[in-house]
């Protein structure tokens, strides 16, 4: 199955690239792909990413399409899903 | 929000071109005429969302903005001029928009807004135009522009990106749904180029223009995603959160 993850705002510049495509081994949550992504790019992603226990952190929003995914909502991603990765800016 | 205040013959010539607007015209106008509307802060985005919601005719403007201005404000604050540097910037912002404006009010105020002054400010107008570089300013405006119902426009940018939502509270989610707590990794400095923070400023105005006149349809309950690197416009749904302290038990007014 595979992904393709578009990096919004600081998340992009951790990520170090707009977007990506990633390909999954089976069934896979948002949170799931948000450690996946945090342990291929490592600690600048991971700290925007995940919280401290591990988890999608509260302060980023996640859409699966043109949809928000809620805060513990466990929804399975499907082949060919566009996921946007937000973190969350203020610049006024 | 209310029929508004009746034209002079004067206004019809100034604001003739956008009378043509379909679905806006006179009563439009004067909803805005009869409309106020806090900006906070007139930084890069603020600052334009004031210079179009002046000459679009709002007839009350609060600015909001504390500090003088410094020399590496003007790439994006145009407001500003560059024989103002060293002076408050609220200042520079009224009187800009004066010359621009001479038949609205414009009260400008060299405060943020913060704890002290936020009911007031709030409370005293018909919409609230959140463009501070803070997440807890925006969320101090958020909370109380729920309890109070006011519409609240965010407008926000980071580098070559800008975000877009309208709030009415009760019915789409507010900024407190959207950020639980202050995101810790937010930095009040951030890269900006001013014709991004131009644009989001713009669409910001364009959002408050349409709830005061009730033209078109607003941001509510979505959130527009523009990377102006590549030109990506993306309208996405929002969730409102049942266990959002600020507005879970607030309805529609």
């Amino acid at each position: 199955m595979r992904v393709s993850v578009r990096y919004m705002a600081q998340l992009r510049t951790a990520a170090g690239v707009a977007g990506e495509a990633i390909d999954l081994d089976g069934p896979c949550t948002a949170s799931d792909l948000a450690s996946d992504l945090a342990t291929r790019h490592g600690d600048a992603l991971r700290r925007l990413l995940l919280g401290a226990d591990g988890q999608l952190s509260p302060g980023v929003l996640v859409f699966v399409g043109d949809v928000q995914v809620g805060q513990g909502e466990n929804i399975s991603l499907k082949d060919g899903d566009v996921v946007t990765l937000l973190s969350p800016v203020a610049g006024g | 929000m209310g029929p508004g205040q009746p034209l002079t013959d004067a206004e019809r010539e100034r604001y003739q071109w956008q009378l043509w607007v379909p679905g806006f015209g006179e009563e439009g106008q004067r909803r805005l005429k009869g409309a106020s509307v806090l900006v906070s802060r007139c930084g890069g985005v603020g600052g334009c969302v004031a210079y179009q919601l002046a000459a679009a005719g709002v007839g009350r403007l609060v600015l909001a903005h504390a500090g003088n201005l410094r020399l590496n404000d003007l790439n994006r604050q145009l407001l500003m001029t560059t024989d103002g540097v060293g002076t408050p910037r609220a200042d520079l912002a009224g009187r800009r928009l004066r010359q621009l404006n001479p038949t609205i009010e414009i009260e400008a105020i060299a405060e943020n807004v913060s704890a002290a002054n936020v009911e007031r400010l709030v409370g005293g107008v018909d919409l609230v135009a959140a463009c501070a570089p803070t997440f807890a300013e925006r969320l101090l405006m958020n909370r109380v522009a729920v309890r109070r119902g006011k519409p609240l426009v965010d407008c926000a940018m980071y580098e070559m990106q800008a975000q877009l939502t309208t709030v009415l509270p009760g019915r789409t989610p507010c900024l407190a749904c959207l950020y639980p707590a202050e995101p810790p990794h937010w930095n009040r400095e951030f890269p900006v180029l001013g014709a991004v923070s131009g644009v989001v400023g713009c669409l910001g105005a364009m959002e408050a223009i349409k709830v005061l006149a009730g033209l078109g349809e607003p941001l509510l309950g979505q959130m527009l995603l523009c990377d102006l690197g590549d030109m990506t416009f993306q309208k996405v749904s929002l969730r409102r959160r049942p266990d959002c302290p600020v507005c879970r038990d607030v309805r529609p007014s």
